[in-house]
């Protein structure tokens, strides 16, 4: 049997690290609340981009124009969204799992691999694959980001783009579904596609004025509509990633919890059971002395 | 009279009826009153003005930093999509005219074209917000 020395304190180690979890999850949940107010500010943004392109996609040959020109894919562009810390349960990981799996089927159809990774977390994950070239790391990112964070991705992911040396690129990055449900997704920011979801008004016969130019208006929207993209992307990873820490650290601020209660347990029956030893040996030397 | 939206990532930072709104594009200012033509145009840096009630004097306009976007006239509609656009009573002059030389240094000693883009950006984007700053300081002197 342990020790009651050794017993007690690993009960006041545990305690201390339930504390800690404890404090971590109720951070957690302060953050994905702000996160979540946050991605629902910036949805009007998201829309209008939108309908804007909708409204584009009126001109027609929207597919000549080289945001939306499909070429043949031999390089891909992934920007990966992930955490710049751990501790958030299965968010990494999942992500790297889904990155893993995409980067199988790209060998197969020899397809090369770029990554643009938003966080330490993919950045070392990347790092480790022979296969992909890590173009840079954003990890600068803080809980509320703004525009001017994340112009410095944008023109570099639309440079890579322009100067052909990517033919597609997609943004990986956690979905928010709910409190308790977040799954790792893709979408693809470039070549655009003019359809957009959620979308079905086509009022887009009338005629309107472009200036200075048809091009310059539509890289420009289309330049927004990406920002957009991105932008949403990154919000709702970081609200996932806020939640998948708060529901870690609840579940082990519950474990510390049940550890404590069974070692609690352990330590009774061990300071019982040396009373009663004690007891024995006392009751023994009085019988020992009367004989 | 018309409707005026001005949309930011981080917010609907306006939305109202307003009279005139005058704004910078890449070809120069154009002012939006009401009935203007269906226009799809390209924002730069600057101010946009926004005058709301038509009886409204200058003194009593309100005014948007803004760094670039894209607007929307249609049928009595603007919709202006900006990166940022600050309001002036968000911009304190003070801190605008510290951030407007910390950029101006960032800019000096700048080594690689990408930090010499993005301190040029951070020049020009404090540069807009000084001047909403005085334009208001100046309506408050009168």
């Amino acid at each position: 049997m342990t020790s009651i020395i050794v017993l007690k304190r690993r009960i006041n180690s545990i305690k201390g690290t339930r504390q800690i979890t404890k404090a971590l999850q109720l951070v957690a949940a302060s953050k994905m609340k702000r996160a979540q107010d946050y991605a629902a500010r910036s949805r009007s943004y998201s829309d209008l981009a939108a309908s804007l392109m909708q409204k584009l996609s009126g001109i027609g040959e929207l597919k000549n124009y080289v945001f939306f020109k499909q070429r043949p894919v031999k390089t891909k562009l992934y920007i990966v969204i992930s955490s710049n810390t751990g501790l958030a349960g299965a968010y990494n990981s999942n992500i790297q799992r889904f990155l893993s799996n995409l980067l199988e089927e790209d060998q197969k159809n020899s397809v090369k691999v770029k990554v643009i990774a938003i966080g330490n977390k993919a950045a070392h994950f990347a790092r480790r694959i022979e296969s992909v070239d890590l173009v840079s790391v954003y990890n600068n990112l803080d809980n509320q980001p703004t525009a001017n964070d994340i112009r410095p991705i944008l023109n570099s992911l639309i440079k890579e783009y322009l100067s052909e040396n990517v033919d597609q690129v997609d943004i990986i990055y956690t979905k928010f579904i709910s409190n308790i449900n977040q799954q790792v997704s893709k979408i693809q920011a470039l070549p655009a596609s003019a359809d957009v979801d959620g979308l079905t008004d086509n009022s887009t016969s009338h005629f309107s004025n472009f200036e200075p130019d048809v091009d310059s208006v539509i890289n420009e929207i289309t330049t927004r509509l990406i920002e957009a993209q991105l932008w949403q992307s990154i919000l709702e990873s970081l609200a996932s990633e806020h939640s998948m820490r708060m529901m870690a650290m609840k579940n082990a601020t519950d474990n510390a919890k049940d550890l404590i209660e069974d070692y609690t347990l352990e330590l009774n029956t061990a300071r019982q059971a040396g009373i009663t030893q004690e007891l024995a040996e006392i009751s023994g030397g009085v019988e020992a002395m009367k004989a | 009279m018309f409707h005026f939206k001005l949309v930011s990532q981080t917010g609907t930072k306006f939305d109202s009826e307003v009279s005139e709104v005058v704004l910078p594009t890449l070809d120069g200012q154009i002012g939006v009153l009401t009935d203007h033509m269906p226009l799809v145009s390209v924002v730069s840096n600057g101010v946009i003005s926004v005058r709301v009630n038509p009886k409204d004097n200058d003194r009593n306009r309100i005014f948007f930093a803004t760094n670039g976007g894209v607007i929307e006239v249609d049928n009595n509609n603007l919709n202006l999509l900006v990166d940022e656009a600050d309001h002036e009573d968000s911009i304190n002059e003070a801190e605008a005219q510290a951030a407007y030389e910390k950029a101006q240094k960032l800019k000096s000693e700048a080594k690689d074209q990408v930090s010499l883009e993005y301190a040029q950006k951070m020049v020009d984007r404090q540069a807009i917000r000084l001047q909403v700053a005085s334009l208001k300081r100046r309506r408050h002197h009168k």
